[in-house]
Order: C-alpha cells, then sequence, then structure tokens
C-alpha cells in the first residue's frame, strides 16, 4: 500500500514530517518501509524564465540562451529544439545532481560559458508523471515563479509512504484507517470526507434489480446508476494521486472506483449498464461450463465454487477479483452501474489464488471489508463523479443486505491488560488509550470495560486483541524489561544433545569438516549409487510441489549429498577433503503416518592427509575413516562393534566395505565408493564414506565415566609374530588371542602386517604387541611364557598360524 | 726438590693450559697426577730428604697437587661445556620452517551460532526440544491459529508432502507438540533449534533455514517479561552494549506480537548501510502466546499465561560472522568452511 503523503493529510491535520509520522506508525505495528517523493531530487532543479536566447557563434545546432531564476540570471548553452524566449523551463543549476547522477557545473561550450542545464522530462524522470518527454526541454505553466522548486513547480513536493502491513491489518488498506491511526500517534484532528450525493432524475431502483442467490458468499449488493456519461480522463489531482497509490489512471469513471477504494477500502466495479442483460443483476455462483473474459483479455475457467455478477443470461464479472470484458466501461459508456459489495474473504481468496489474480480488490476482499460501509464508499463515488462532471446520478441506492453485521463490544478487564502486558495501568488509562483510536467505552463492573468495536475494525473480536490494541498505543518501548519470576534453574541439558554435540566434537578433531545439506536431494543421484529398484532406501517421501525436480525427494541418506560436496570442491581443484554431516533421513511409513526421522551421521574424505613438508601426504584410505569411527564409539563407550565385509551394497567397492554391526545389529558401513559412482559424479579419486544410524548407536552410549583403580603390580609385554593363510581375516585372529589370553591379557594390540619374501605366498605375518598384568601379584616370566604358548597352539590349531 | 716441584707446576700449568681436548687433558693428568706422574714420582722421593725439610716441602707438593687438582677440574669442566656447546651448535634447526600440520576441522558456522544459542537459553532455564522436520498440517498451521484459508498462510509458501503433511515452515509446531505433553503442569521452559522449510529461493531466502523457537508458559509471565529474557539473550548474543528495540507486529499464534531489532552492530545505532539508515537490525519474532493457542492443547488461558519467539539461525550468523550470501552456508565449500 502506497499513500501520497498530501492525500493523507486531506482527512487528518498533521504538521511533523512524513518520516517522523512513518517512524511513529512503525513503532504502532503500521510497518512503513519507505518515505520517498514521487521524483527524487526535484526539490534540487528550479524554474527558469528565458528571457532572450541568440544563436551559438561557433555552433550551429547551440543557443545561448539569459535565464531568469530567481535573482539571478544565467547563462545556459542549450541545443533543445523547443526553445523559445519568455517560456519557464526547468532549469538545473551548478551543483545540482541529475537523476542519472551527472553533476551539474560550470561549463564552456566551444569558448562559451553554460551555467547549467536545460532539463527535459525524460533526463528529470518527470515525464514518468506527465511532464515532459525527451524531445525537447520541459516548459513549464507560464504563471510559475522563476527560482520556484520543480517539485513545488509541478505539484510532485509530495513524500509517499510504502506501507508493509501484516495480514491481520486489512483496514490500513484505506487511507482514512491509516488517518485513524494517525491521529491516535499525533492528537491531530480528523477530518473525514462529507459524503452527500446530488441525484436527480430516475429512481435507481427502476433501472436494476439486484438479486444475490448464494447470502453466504455475498452479505451484501449495492449499486447505483450513472446517467448521461461522458468519459474523458481524469483531471491532474486525480491521475497524480492514484499513480502515487501505484494504480493506473484509465478514466474518469474507473479512476473514481479506484480513488474511492483508495481512501475507504470498499472496492467498487462499473459496468457499461447498456450491455447487461435484463436490467438485472444476480450474485450467484458458476454454472457448469461457464467462462469469463476478465478485463484483462484473457478468458478464465471457472468453478463452481466460484462466485460470479451475471446479468439476466451469462456471468459479467468475477465477483470481487475482477471485471468482464464484454461490460467494460469505454468511451461509448453512457449509462453506468456502480457495484460496491461484500464479499466472502476465504471464497474470493480461493478464486483469486486459483486463478493467479491478486488483485487490488481481492486483495482487500480476502482480509474482510467494512460491511457497514457499502453504501458509504458508493455514495462517496458518485459524489466525485458528480463533482467531475462525469455523469448525474438517479435517484436512490439499490442495496441487497442479506445478512447485516451485527455491532460487537467486547469486555476488556484492565487486570487482564496489566498481567499480560506487565504494565500498571488503571481503567481510566486504558480508557484514554482506546478513545485515541476511535473506539467508545462504557465502565464494566469495577475492574472492565465495554469497548464497542467500530466495523471497520474487522481484526478485533476478543479481549486479547484489544489488549493488543492497548500495548501498540500505550508503546512497546514503555513496557518495562523484566525477568520471569519463577523457578531459577539450570535448563536440564539431555544426554541426547550432548551426544550430539560429542559426535561433532570428536569428528572435528579428527579433521573433519562440517557441512550442512538440504533435506532434498534429486532422485536420479539415488540412481547413480547404484541402488536398484527394489533397495529400501529407493522408498522416497517425495515433495508435492517441489521448486526444481533436483530437490524432488527427502534424502533416505545422507550419502549424495556428501559425495557432492566432494564432487564440486574438486570442481575449484580443492582435493584434500574431509565432510561430514549430522542430519536427519526420511523413510516413508505408510498411509496416515508421518515419515520417521533418523539422525545420521554422514563421512566422506578423499585425498591426502597433509603431513608438512617432512613426509609425503599420506592418501586417507578405508583405515582412516574406520579409525575415526572406532574413536568415537571409544568415546561414547559403545563396545561390541563388529565391522563385517560386505560385497553386496552397491555403492561401495565390493573389495573395501564393511558393513557395521553393534552386537548383531546392523547400524550403518563404512567403504570406498564403487568407481561407477565416481564417474557418474565426475570424481577422478578415491573417496571414503561412512554412514551410521545414530538412532541405533546413541541408546548404547554411555557418557557416565566409572574409574578404574590404577595397577599396582608391573605388567610384562610380549610381541608375537604368526604367519597366518592371507584369507584369515585379522579381526579372528585377535579373537583367538583375546580369548586364550584370559583376564591376564589386557591388550592386544595388532603392530605390523607384512607380505613379503620372508612369508610364504599365500601367506602374511601379524605382528601383535600383548601386555599381561595382574591386580592382585607380580606376574612371573613362566607363567606368561605359558599363556603365550597357548595362544599360539590356539592360533595355529584354530586358523593355522605359525610362529614366524 | 722445591725447585723441581715448582717447575712441575709450571709445566704442567702451562700444558694444561694448552690443552685442547679432553684426551689431552687426561694424558696431563695421567703424566703430573698418575701412579706414575712426576708429581708423585717426586712426592715419593720426599722420603730422601732431610726430616727437618720434609714438612715444608710436603705442604708445597701437596698444595702444587691441590692446585693442578683443581685446575685440571677446572679445565676439564670448561672443555667439556665447549663440547657440549659445539654440539648443541651442530644440533641446531631451522626454527623458521613450517611446523608438522595438526589438522583439526571445523563446525559449521551455524553449528557454531546454535551452540551459542542453547547455551544462554539454558543458562536462563530453558531445556532443549525437538520435533519432527516432516509435520501435520495442524501441528504446521491449524493448532497455531492459522486454519485454512487464513491470509497468514502466505506468509509462508508451504512444500508438501500430502495434503495434510508438509515440510514445517517454522519450529513453532514444537510449542504445541510440547504443550501436548506438559498440559496442565507449568512451568514450560523450552527452546527448540532446527531445520524448517519454504517454498523460496533467491539471494535473501534459502529453501531449507535454521530457526530456534523458544516458548514459556507460567502462572506469571508478561510482554515485560519477554522483553527482558531477550534483552538478555541480545546482549550476551551480540555484546553487553546492545539496546533491543520490540515493534509491533503480526503472527497468528502470539498476540500481542512483536519484531525485536538489536541496535546496528555496524554503526552502533547511528544509521548506516548495514541497518539501511535505521540504526537498527530485525533479528526475530515474539509475542505473547495466544489464547487459542494454549485452549487448543488444553491449558486454560485464564490460569497460565506465556510467551514465545523464534529466530532465524542463518540471519544471526550473517549479521555475527558479517557474511553477505546466504547460500554460502549450504554450498559447502571448503575455503568458507574452514574459517569458522
Amino acid at each position: 500500500m502506497r499513500v501520497p503523503y498530501k492525500w493523507l493529510k486531506d482527512y487528518i491535520t498533521l504538521e511533523l514530517p512524513a518520516e517522523d509520522l512513518a517512524e511513529k506508525l512503525t513503532m504502532a505495528g503500521i510497518a512503513v518501509e519507505g518515505v520517498t517523493p514521487p521524483v527524487p531530487g526535484l526539490e534540487q532543479i528550479v524554474a527558469g524564465k528565458i528571457l532572450e536566447l541568440a544563436p551559438h557563434p561557433n555552433a550551429r545546432r547551440l543557443m545561448i540562451c539569459r535565464v531568469e531564476v530567481g535573482s539571478e540570471i544565467l547563462q545556459i548553452v542549450s541545443g533543445a529544439p523547443n526553445l523559445e524566449a519568455g517560456i519557464n523551463v526547468a532549469v538545473a543549476r551548478p551543483g545540482a545532481t541529475l537523476p542519472s547522477g551527472q553533476k551539474v557545473e560550470v561549463r564552456s561550450f566551444r569558448g562559451e560559458k553554460s551555467e547549467g542545464i536545460l532539463c527535459s522530462g525524460s533526463e528529470l524522470g518527470t515525464d514518468e508523471w506527465g511532464y515532459g518527454d525527451d524531445k525537447g526541454v520541459l516548459v513549464l505553466d507560464s504563471g510559475i515563479l522563476p527560482g520556484t522548486s520543480l517539485d513545488r513547480a509541478l505539484g510532485l513536493d509530495d513524500q509517499i509512504l510504502e506501507f508493509d502491513l501484516t495480514p491481520n491489518r486489512g483496514d490500513c488498506l484505506a487511507i482514512v484507517n491509516i488517518a485513524r491511526e494517525a491521529k491516535a500517534l499525533t492528537g491531530g484532528r480528523l477530518n473525514l470526507p462529507e459524503i452527500q450525493v446530488q441525484e436527480e432524475g430516475v429512481r435507481t431502483g427502476d433501472l436494476i434489480r439486484v438479486e444475490i442467490k448464494d447470502p453466504h458468499l455475498c452479505r451484501r449488493y449495492a449499486g447505483r446508476i450513472v446517467q448521461n456519461v461522458k468519459i474523458t480522463p481524469s483531471p491532474r489531482w486525480l491521475q497524480y494521486r492514484l499513480k502515487a497509490a501505484g494504480i493506473r489512471p484509465i478514466n474518469n469513471i474507473v479512476d473514481v472506483t479506484n480513488y474511492v477504494m483508495l481512501e475507504l477500502g470498499q472496492p467498487l466495479h462499473a459496468f457499461d449498464y447498456d450491455r447487461l442483460q435484463g436490467a438485472q443483476i444476480i450474485v450467484r455462483r458458476v454454472q457448469p461450463g461457464e467462462k469469463l473474459v476478465s478485463l484483462d483479455g484473457v478468458t478464465r475457467d471457472l468453478d463452481e465454487e466460484m462466485l460470479v455478477i451475471a446479468d439476466a443470461r451469462v456471468p459479467v464479472a468475477l465477483a470481487g477479483v475482477m471485471g468482464g470484458l464484454p461490460s467494460e466501461v469505454t468511451e461509448a459508456t453512457r449509462t453506468v452501474l456502480l457495484e460496491a459489495a461484500y464479499f466472502d474473504p476465504l471464497n474470493i481468496r480461493r478464486t483469486a489464488r486459483l486463478l493467479g489474480m491478486r488483485t487490488e480488490s481481492s486483495l482487500r476482499f480476502e482480509k474482510g471489508i467494512n460491511l457497514d460501509g457499502v453504501v458509504d464508499a458508493l455514495n462517496r463515488a458518485a459524489q466525485l463523479i458528480e463533482q467531475l462532471g462525469a455523469g448525474t446520478i438517479a435517484a436512490g441506492v439499490v442495496d441487497e443486505y442479506v445478512r447485516p453485521a451485527a455491532p460487537l463490544a467486547v469486555r476488556l478487564r484492565t487486570s487482564r491488560v496489566n498481567r499480560i502486558l506487565g504494565t500498571h495501568l488503571s481503567r481510566g488509562e486504558v480508557q484514554e488509550i482506546l478513545t485515541r483510536i476511535g473506539f467508545t467505552c462504557e465502565l464494566f463492573g469495577p475492574d472492565a470495560l465495554l469497548v464497542n468495536i467500530p466495523p471497520y475494525r474487522v481484526d478485533i473480536g476478543e479481549e486479547i486483541d484489544l489488549i493488543e490494541e492497548v500495548a501498540r498505543l500505550y508503546g512497546y518501548d514503555q513496557i518495562e524489561a523484566t525477568i520471569p519470576v519463577g523457578v531459577l534453574s539450570q535448563g536440564f541439558h539431555e544426554d541426547r544433545f550432548a551426544v550430539k554435540d560429542l559426535i561433532i566434537e570428536v569428528m572435528v578433531n579428527a579433521g573433519l569438516d562440517e557441512v550442512i545439506n538440504y533435506s532434498f536431494i534429486n532422485e536420479n543421484s539415488l540412481l547413480n549409487l547404484k541402488l536398484p529398484e527394489e533397495s529400501p532406501l529407493r522408498q522416497t517421501v517425495r515433495l508435492q510441489n517441489p521448486l526444481r525436480e533436483e530437490q524432488g525427494v527427502l534424502r533416505p541418506l545422507l550419502l549424495p549429498g556428501l559425495i557432492e560436496n566432494i564432487s564440486r570442491n574438486y570442481k575449484h581443484k580443492l582435493t584434500n577433503l574431509g565432510f561430514f554431516e549430522l542430519g536427519k533421513i526420511f523413510e516413508p511409513a505408510g498411509q496416515g503416518k508421518l515419515p520417521e526421522e533418523k539422525l545420521h551421521l554422514g563421512i566422506a574424505v578423499c585425498g591426502k592427509i597433509d603431513r608438512g613438508w617432512q613426509e609425503a601426504g599420506q592418501p586417507r584410505d578405508f583405515y582412516d575413516v574406520k579409525g575415526m569411527i572406532e574413536k568415537l564409539f571409544e568415546v561414547l563407550g559403545v563396545k561390541n562393534v563388529n565391522f563385517q565385509p560386505w560385497r553386496d551394497f552397491p555403492p561401495l567397492h565390493p573389495g573395501r566395505a564393511a558393513r557395521l554391526l553393534l552386537g548383531s545389529e546392523e547400524a550403518g558401513f563404512v567403504g570406498e565408493l564403487h568407481p561407477d559412482v565416481l564417474e557418474y559424479f565426475e570424481i577422478p579419486t578415491r573417496v571414503v564414506v561412512c554412514e551410521l544410524d545414530l538412532a541405533k548407536v546413541l541408546p548404547l552410549a554411555s557418557l557416565h565415566k566409572v574409574f578404574q583403580p590404577l595397577p599396582r603390580y608391573p605388567g610384562i609385554a610380549r610381541d608375537l609374530a604368526v604367519v597366518v593363510p592371507e584369507e584369515v581375516p585379522a579381526a579372528r585372529v585377535t579373537e583367538v588371542i583375546l580369548k586364550t589370553g584370559g583376564t591376564l591379557l589386557k591388550e592386544c594390540r595388532l603392530f605390523d602386517v607384512y607380505q613379503g619374501p620372508q612369508v610364504p605366498a599365500g601367506y602374511r605375518s601379524l605382528a601383535y604387541a600383548l601386555f599381561f598384568q595382574s591386580h592382585e601379584r607380580t606376574l612371573t616370566d613362566e607363567e606368561v611364557s605359558l599363556i603365550h604358548n597357548q595362544i599360539l597352539d590356539a592360533l595355529a590349531e584354530q586358523v593355522g598360524a605359525s610362529l614366524r | 726438590m722445591e725447585q723441581e716441584i715448582l717447575r712441575i707446576k709450571e709445566k704442567a700449568f702451562s700444558e694444561l693450559e694448552a690443552a685442547r681436548t679432553l684426551e689431552e687433558l687426561q694424558t696431563i693428568k695421567v703424566k703430573y697426577l698418575g701412579k706414575k706422574g712426576e708429581l708423585t714420582r717426586v712426592l715419593r722421593e720426599m722420603k730422601e730428604l732431610p726430616p727437618d725439610e720434609r714438612p715444608r716441602t710436603g705442604q708445597l707438593a701437596n698444595e702444587v697437587r691441590a692446585f693442578l687438582e683443581s685446575e685440571l677440574d677446572r679445565r676439564f669442566q670448561n672443555l667439556i661445556e665447549q663440547e657440549k656447546q659445539k654440539q648443541l651448535a651442530s644440533e641446531a634447526i631451522d626454527v623458521t620452517l613450517p611446523g608438522r600440520p595438526v589438522r583439526r576441522g571445523h563446525r559449521h558456522p551455524l553449528t557454531l551460532i546454535m551452540n551459542e544459542i542453547e547455551e544462554i537459553f539454558t543458562g536462563m532455564g530453558f531445556e532443549i526440544a525437538e520435533g519432527p522436520e516432516v509435520e501435520w498440517d495442524y501441528y504446521n498451521f491449524e493448532a497455531l491459529n492459522i486454519p485454512k484459508g487464513h491470509p497468514a498462510r502466505d506468509m509462508q509458501d508451504s512444500f508438501y508432502i500430502t495434503g495434510e503433511m508438509l515440510l514445517r515452515t517454522h519450529t513453532s509446531p514444537v510449542q504445541v507438540r510440547t504443550l501436548e505433553k506438559t498440559v496442565p503442569r507449568v512451568p514450560v521452559r523450552i527452546i527448540a533449534p532446527g531445520k524448517v522449510y519454504r517454498r523460496d529461493d533467491d539471494a535473501t531466502h534459502s529453501p531449507m533455514f535454521h530457526q530456534v523457537e523458544g516458548l514459556l508458559v507460567d502462572r506469571h509471565c508478561t510482554l515485560g517479561d519477554l522483553k527482558g529474557v531477550l534483552l538478555t539473550f541480545a546482549r550476551q548474543m551480540f555484546g553487553k552494549d546492545r539496546e533491543i528495540r520490540l515493534r509491533p507486529s503480526f503472527f497468528p499464534f502470539t498476540e500481542p506480537s512483536a519484531e525485536a531489532d538489536i541496535s546496528c552492530l555496524n554503526c552502533q545505532g547511528e544509521g548506516c548501510r548495514v541497518c539501511s539508515g535505521t540504526g537498527w537490525l530485525e533479528i526475530l519474532g515474539a509475542g505473547m502466546v495466544h489464547p487459542k493457542v494454549l485452549e487448543n492443547v488444553g491449558y486454560d488461558p485464564e490460569e497460565v499465561v506465556g510467551f514465545a519467539f523464534g529466530m532465524g539461525v542463518e540471519r544471526i550468523a550473517l549479521l555475527k560472522f558479517g557474511i553477505n550470501d546466504l547460500r554460502l552456508f549450504f554450498e559447502s565449500d571448503l575455503r568458507f568452511l574452514q574459517q569458522f
């Protein structure tokens, strides 16, 4: 909503600058986004009178003008074709800045001094407002005093307030209601238009009959007839006001309807009466198959929920949204039917949305207009038409008012006001505040007021609405900041959140950078992961209305996003990468249920670990990521973690992938991406990824540490190197060692894996550092040797190992 | 003999001074003080002196011996020190070479900001709550006093899964889910951080972003309390000189409603480009919980009062870190991530 300040001042006495009023309105919840003059910079330009002009001695096309601007006379060189002695023109003096950014200076043109520029309308931007063009200097009315600033000379010395209204304040789509707000905030005197209609001739009721077929969707429909219509352009002041408010002037009749809509908030429509069949208006729903060509020339397909204004035969307007082209007011129009009505907000909103026609009219109807003001607006339009000499007004109004508004009074308790706001207002103060905004109040019991709600304030229906009125008019800045009373306790930080934070900490310490990816992915990326159609991961939650197909489904895995991150950075030549993400994935849960949301941890790494200048960078591999996961489980206190070779998970390299088991429960995977996947995502290097379902992990996490007494007796360290067939997994060897070692074996650390000349083909050597210790006594070499030998025997027997 | 002793002293001393290595010094020690050393020999020959000369000569010999021993010791120490210095000098390294890289990763800037917000509010007695990102229309709209067809639905264009199911457009449904569980107990103090989704994508809007919702419901609680809590938050988050300003606004689920501004971080309220000349930066929306919301979940709005607020995490991160493009948060560019 754009409101020219001068127009607003028609309805209220205001002494303060527009910017100050804007600030006050904003702080009262009627937000003003900006205050700008219609044409910025015009105050720097002045009217000047060309006293005389002579050809430039050295340039054929240029003229030298002597121009009177107030007290001085300037010499200005100009090439404009429409120069004449005696005319008033627009002059930019040295020091002024033109809208193009050009600074005006004293210059010399072929030896002749020029103390300024004679400007065209397009140079100044006034052509948009009907002043001047790009063909010559802007010529002003002869009555204008030289030296007058151009904004005043053209009547453009105005400020336009641009409002950003909240959806509840549809009433402020009327300038008179903004005036009411201004009154409450400044104490200015209201000066609302006095509506009087000069009627003559026939009775309206004899010319038109109105029938409301659907009283639910149309509570009121009123009409007036204008005869002897003379269609002309509107006078300049009217055109200016409409344009300043953002509406294109059309002709005197249409402009008046728009003017009254802006003034009073009531959308009006003007029909060419002679185009209406049967002198009849029927307000009804669309009948099957009906169409309408709207004013913008588009043929609209209508549905049977929509409300139309029809004549005896066909729809002639889309109620509350837009009129129809056939009954449009044109230069040929002789008689006009003016319409003012009240339509159901939800229905208008639905129609406007479905047809993509958010008009000034629908905008107002869908927020709810003043049911009581319908006929006033109609009369106001009639009054203006009559005043403009655009036609004569037939006697009386037709007014079908099928469901009248009941006056509303709301009880407001002073104690409740103070309880919600934390204020200490008296009933008298509350009453004074409400009176300022035009609400009348009666005392009601010892504490309360009975507040009469004006019909234009459709946003107010309950006590809490009035409390908000009191708060915003009293001023939020007057309300003291306090600290809530009550239990002052540190908020309880659930373990769940502490664990999440710890996971991030471990990942960051492992050198990984955290990413946050969109929850929606391209469904094709699941195809690129080689996931077959029957994979449960292909059963995704689909958006009905994605912005684009690349964001069509909710992710069933974090993996696609992380791979995308690697790919994108690689394209920036960033090759040593390590990312992790902690986020939710989504699984369909069947009809009538919300999808399952599971918190996952995802990791993707590639490139090398930078070891500085002493060592060559070490390529990141499977074991790097596995190490991170092992560290994570250690920190979380999760035991019983197993990595099982996983040859048939399509996204991963079949020889370099593991399924992660917690006990026997599957909780994720670690592995290198399959070369095909790398190719799809255009990544020219190996990438190791991991994804964990934290829903499986978090219940097992235990952050509660229990102290273990320090050992009191020294332990004994032994190394053990065995040669085993290469197909035996290391984990199996470790398992045998731990099992055989019993309680005295405190540590079993694999420190070397070797295959080479000293080891037979098909075998590998595994070397372990073992540590034995007892809590009760010092161990002897003999007993340790005994266990050591038992371990060797067990290894020989169970995994075919021999001592190296 | 005394002459002999003094001569030995002179000679030994000058050799000792000339010695350059520990080995030379050892040789000198053996040569004069060893079992077969010159001074030892002289001492042995003392028996042959007349008895009256013996004490004097003996004393002299002992003095010389003590002198040479201490000088030897001094020279030993000197030379050891010299050797050590030489050794250390030879071990010198170029300390200006770069250190071995220690790689620590980075929390995402939004995580950092959310951590900070959570810490501030848990310090004020708020607990952390969560809710699903895919929500029922009921929780996202209806229960929050936004019925179907309400113009306020235009403020939040939604991604739908089905007619009744959508990606939540704000964290406010967590208010409803929490209150459903707590009713009729008070006090309720929660904050709910999380992802939210709106159908917008341009330089200043991302289809997915983060919010932190706050809710307090108790027997006593006022708009003034809301102001106090937000002021405390603003000062902890943005510095103790920060001022806040509440402007009346509209949300269907709070009334009275407010937008909260903080004094501009860049110009301290003077007015600059960052704050579009107003001196204020909008950081969150807030208000007193609408009685209908309380009623919808079974609280009696005559008995309990509440306030709620919601802030955009990206907005706060942009302000705090001086980031100029929202999209950077979700592009995962290493050069961006490594700055935090």
